[in-house]
């Protein structure tokens, strides 16, 4: 682990995935095994409540790793639409090793940050869950309950893929057709029901990653301020815009959530750039999404066994230290492998293709 | 956060003229909001404004604080900035020069404009009498009961001027050790909120309203110790935490920032607001109406009510919105240039001009040129 010049974006990310990791394992758990902890109720009355963030920080917390996501992807983006692909496995692999981690506590009876909360699985569950079908609520039962942030940032990653060209031509054209599309999705499903108003609901988070994108288009002068501005301001109105029409988005107060996470970041980028990032910061945002996705089974799973035994702080503690430990498991035998895997398969498929000769263009891919 | 240069290259603050600016656009809009609401009218714009910004952000109507917010917070920045090169009594003297001129002439208006019954008072009821205008002028009358505020908006000169005399007397402190200011400040916030919360009397609640809202003007005072590499961002961080701590136990005890608990989350998006725009250099920031709006806000905070109000009462139900809406710009405009031309601006600029022939050393005598020997 080396140091790195990256101490915005490392913070964003590791400030984003401890906010996650204290609303559920160190608020929602004990409020749900009907515990009071002190630590939070004064968080709550001093922090949450006065600054109007719900959740216990868990959805601003999600905001910031989303805003970082917007602003990595499209910084991979003007390298090449390889590398924006790439970003898929920083998301996939440790949600698929939950969902999987997930779907085997089920069989021990253990409770998980799950849709309903007491579940039990089989192999097709397991399926749908990883094919993300149970968010789409075409399985009944979801296994991570958020696995909404995978499939956004997936989608947002495929999104830019796609226009990763008009992208680095013309920024504000892409910026702005993705945000005409996200927000025609989101005003066409509002009166829509079934799997389209699910995908509206999802979509609506879109506007978070392209901030991001903004952000990086206005940091490297690739939009001019005025317009970033602009569009920054027509992107959050569709997500307030959504929180007012979508009964299910009504009352989460997710519009203030994401205007401290962009403020938060862009500040970020603005007087800390350039800067080396501490190593417990690096950690912490390499391992960002397998903290994520596994505190929902592994942390919950030692808050359970260990609270009738031990003070709620102790838990506190052991759970997450139990979480980081699954992380590190995941970072180091599923997430760095993988895209190495990924590579391999792809040039083996390649040298086949090739030898076929059935396309040559894929010679010079490899190359690039 | 704000590492990296030093105190010379960030003397100057780049965005303070547009942050001032877009704190009286905001401070006028809520009080023009509120005299549609008082008079029964319907603000189209207002209604976009709320449903769109103000109940998404979850603020209060009409924006309502949020411009006081943020005078309050570029106050604390831009006197810190005033009193690191300043003596104590010169500090006090220069703000005194640039406050009370144009509050008196403001106060004679209001008075007359209150006595021939054109405007209501901010607080109390009409008409006033001398005694009342000689405590407006000193701003004892807000500790009086009962009492006649003729200009509402001035109870913020309440605090703002308990802060300078705070910083000035603290400019020693302030130049060696200036994390220490905002330390002392906040403990005595903290004390004297302890003290009086449930005393009676106006005298106990105005004290109470000055510890309360000391606290915006020290968030300023930090964050402009941290921009000039004078306190560490981290420390900055802590005192600027432990400051908003304090108006949000000020929010919870209720007497004095008594609209729910959306004043708190306002002051922090105003913070924020300053610390994405404390270094804007772009064309608005730097566009000469800008600075010359931003020269002229301390007259539109002390005329914007009195310009406003009487205008609108006769000229809108005769004119109808839009007529009615320009002349009262118009007039405000007006009265507010006048205010700055004739006595805010020649007022300082004579005092400087005093202040800078008494510190002239006397030239000395042209002496006969030496006879050689």
């Amino acid at each position: 682990m080396s140091s790195r010049a990256t101490l915005p974006l490392d913070a964003a990310r590791g400030v984003g995935v401890l906010l996650v990791l204290y609303s559920y394992v160190v608020a929602l758990r004990p409020d749900e095994l009907d515990e009071e902890f002190r630590l939070v109720s004064f968080v709550r009355k001093w922090v949450n409540q006065p600054l109007g963030i719900g959740e216990d920080f868990g959805f601003l917390g999600l905001a910031l790793l989303l805003v970082t996501s917007g602003y990595q992807v499209s910084e991979a983006a003007i390298h090449g639409t390889r590398l924006v692909i790439g970003r898929l496995f920083v998301v996939y692999p440790p949600f698929l090793l939950a969902v999987t981690v997930a779907a085997v506590l089920t069989q021990v009876e253990s409770s998980l940050l799950s849709q309903p909360r007491d579940i039990d699985v089989g192999v097709s569950d397991w399926l749908a869950n990883i094919g993300f079908l149970a968010h789409l609520h075409i399985s009944p039962v979801l296994l991570l309950e958020l696995t909404w942030i995978a499939l956004v940032e997936m989608l947002f990653v495929l999104c830019t893929a796609a226009i990763s060209h008009l992208l680095r031509s013309l920024t504000w054209l892409a910026i702005l057709v993705q945000l005409a599309l996200v927000a025609a999705v989101v005003a066409t499903a509002r009166e829509a029901s079934g799997l389209y108003r699910e995908v509206g609901l999802l979509v609506v988070f879109l506007v978070i990653p392209l901030i991001g994108q903004l952000i990086w288009s206005v940091h490297y002068t690739r939009v001019p301020r005025w317009a970033g501005a602009l569009l920054c301001g027509a992107s959050w109105a569709t997500l307030a815009w959504a929180e007012r029409e979508y009964q299910e988005l009504n009352g989460w107060w997710y519009a203030l959530a994401t205007l401290y996470a962009v403020v938060g970041f862009a500040l970020a980028i603005r007087w800390s750039a350039g800067r080396i990032s501490p190593r417990p910061m690096i950690w912490l945002a390499d391992r960002a999404y397998g903290l994520v996705f596994l505190q929902g089974a592994v942390g919950w799973l030692a808050f359970d066994f260990l609270h009738p035994h031990l003070p709620l702080s102790v838990v506190a503690v052991l759970a997450l230290a139990a979480t980081f430990s699954a992380a590190e498991i995941s970072y180091r035998f599923v997430e760095r492998p993988a895209p190495f895997l990924a590579r391999r398969l792809a040039k083996q498929y390649r040298g086949t293709q090739n030898a076929r000769g059935d396309n040559p263009l894929n010679e010079g891919m490899v190359r690039s | 956060m704000m590492a990296g240069a030093t105190g010379r290259e960030r003397s100057y603050v780049p965005g303070v003229p547009l942050l001032r600016m877009i704190g009286a656009v905001a401070v006028v809009y809520t009080h023009l909001a509120y005299w549609y609401q008082a008079r029964g009218y319907e603000w189209s714009l207002a209604m976009v404004l709320n449903t769109s910004i103000v109940e998404s952000l979850h603020l209060i109507d009409h924006f309502e604080a949020f411009g006081l917010s943020l005078f309050l917070v570029i106050s604390g920045l831009v006197i810190t900035q005033a009193a690191s090169k300043e003596a104590p009594g010169q500090f006090g003297t220069r703000r005194a020069v640039r406050l009370l001129p144009a509050l008196w002439v403001a106060l004679l208006l209001a008075l007359l404009l209150v006595n021939t019954g054109l405007l209501n008072p901010g607080s109390g009821r009409g008409p006033a009498s001398f005694g009342d205008l000689l405590g407006n002028m000193t701003l004892i009358e807000f500790f009086l009961s009962p009492h006649v505020i003729l200009i509402g908006p001035t109870w913020t000169l309440v605090v703002q001027i308990s802060f300078y005399t705070f910083v000035a007397l603290m400019i020693p402190v302030l130049r060696r050790w200036p994390w220490i200011v905002p330390a002392v400040g906040a403990t005595l916030s903290s004390v004297v909120l302890s003290l009086v919360w449930d005393l009676e009397g106006s005298t106990h609640l105005w004290i109470g309203v000055i510890a309360a809202y000391m606290p915006m003007l020290f968030i300023g005072q930090v964050i402009m110790l941290a921009w000039t590499g004078r306190v560490p961002g981290w420390a900055a961080a802590l005192l600027g935490s432990i400051h908003f701590l304090l108006f949000v136990r000020a929010d919870m005890i209720g007497r004095y920032v008594a609209i729910g608990d959306a004043r708190p989350r306002t002051l922090f998006i105003a913070v924020l607001l300053v610390l994405v725009l404390l270094n804007a250099s772009g064309r608005i920031a730097r566009h000469r109406a800008t600075s010359i709006f931003a020269a002229r806000t301390y007259c539109l905070y002390l005329l914007h009510q009195m310009a406003l109000y009487p205008v609108l009462d006769w000229a809108f139900p005769t004119l109808g919105e839009i007529p009615a809406l320009l002349l009262a710009f118009a007039t405000t405009a007006v009265v507010t240039e006048a205010m700055y031309r004739f006595i805010e601006a020649p007022v300082s600029r004579h005092y400087r001009r005093w202040e800078k022939n008494r510190r002239k050393p006397a030239t000395p005598r042209p002496t006969a040129a030496p006879v050689p020997s």
